[in-house]
């Protein structure tokens, strides 16, 4: 997955999915390339089960937690935003 | 002979079968060719608001957008959306250049305070050739 972002105030301005991006998806961009930065989350490959390969085990390479939980539930996108001095997702504050 | 494949369902025979009634795939039918997806959030604090997503493919391609039109649960409905009664109306639209995807939202007035449109693209390797 790769996640746009503002980089003054860390909203998350858009997405593109998926576990590997290619070239031509590393050349897209959501915004203004000035105003927004981008996290690009690939997958690794971290275990093969069986012999004839058909069971591997994959998870992001970074912020394993977040991007596997983000994966499986979309709308989770809505309750994240960017810390823009770590550069990474995390939850918002909730507000009193 | 031209290669291409072909799948029938059952009880038909692949090699001789002519009506794609009866066929489950064949790759003599041009068919898409699914590229990426994702989401675009647009604000808007005024009566118009837009966003865009720089697909660089060098030309049109074949894409759908949705919009979540529900503030609290994920409602989608394709673009375009047109809503209007007594108060005021609301059109939501997303269309594509070579370069990019554009993500609007018109309004009668704006709002009392700021509004994130959540928008679904998905964007496929077909050029429309428009």
């Amino acid at each position: 997955m790769i996640i746009f972002y503002d980089k003054i105030t860390g909203e998350i301005t858009g997405t593109i999915r998926g576990r590997l991006h290619n070239e031509d998806q590393l050349r897209m961009w959501i915004g203004d390339e000035n105003e927004n930065g981008r996290i690009i989350c690939q997958w690794k490959k971290t275990e093969t089960l069986n012999k004839d390969k058909t069971e591997e085990i994959w998870e992001p390479e970074i912020q394993t937690e977040l991007f596997t939980e983000l994966e499986k539930n979309s709308s989770l996108l809505k309750e994240l935003v960017v810390d823009t001095n770590k550069v990474e997702i995390v939850r918002r504050p909730l507000v009193p | 002979m031209t290669q291409k494949i072909v799948l029938t369902k059952s009880g038909f025979n692949a090699v001789t079968e002519t009506d794609a009634r009866n066929k489950i795939f064949d790759s003599s039918y041009e068919t898409l060719k699914y590229f990426s997806s994702g989401e675009v959030t647009v604000a808007r604090s005024g009566a118009s608001a837009s966003g865009t997503f720089t697909h660089n493919l060098g030309y049109i391609p074949f894409f759908i957008v949705y919009v979540d039109y529900s503030a609290d649960d994920a409602d989608f409905v394709q673009c375009p959306f047109y809503f209007a009664d007594f108060t005021g109306y609301v059109f939501i639209a997303a269309w594509a250049d070579s370069t990019k995807l554009y993500f609007e939202v018109e309004a009668s007035v704006a709002p009392p305070s700021t509004l994130t449109y959540h928008f679904e693209y998905k964007i496929f390797r077909n050029d429309t050739g428009l």
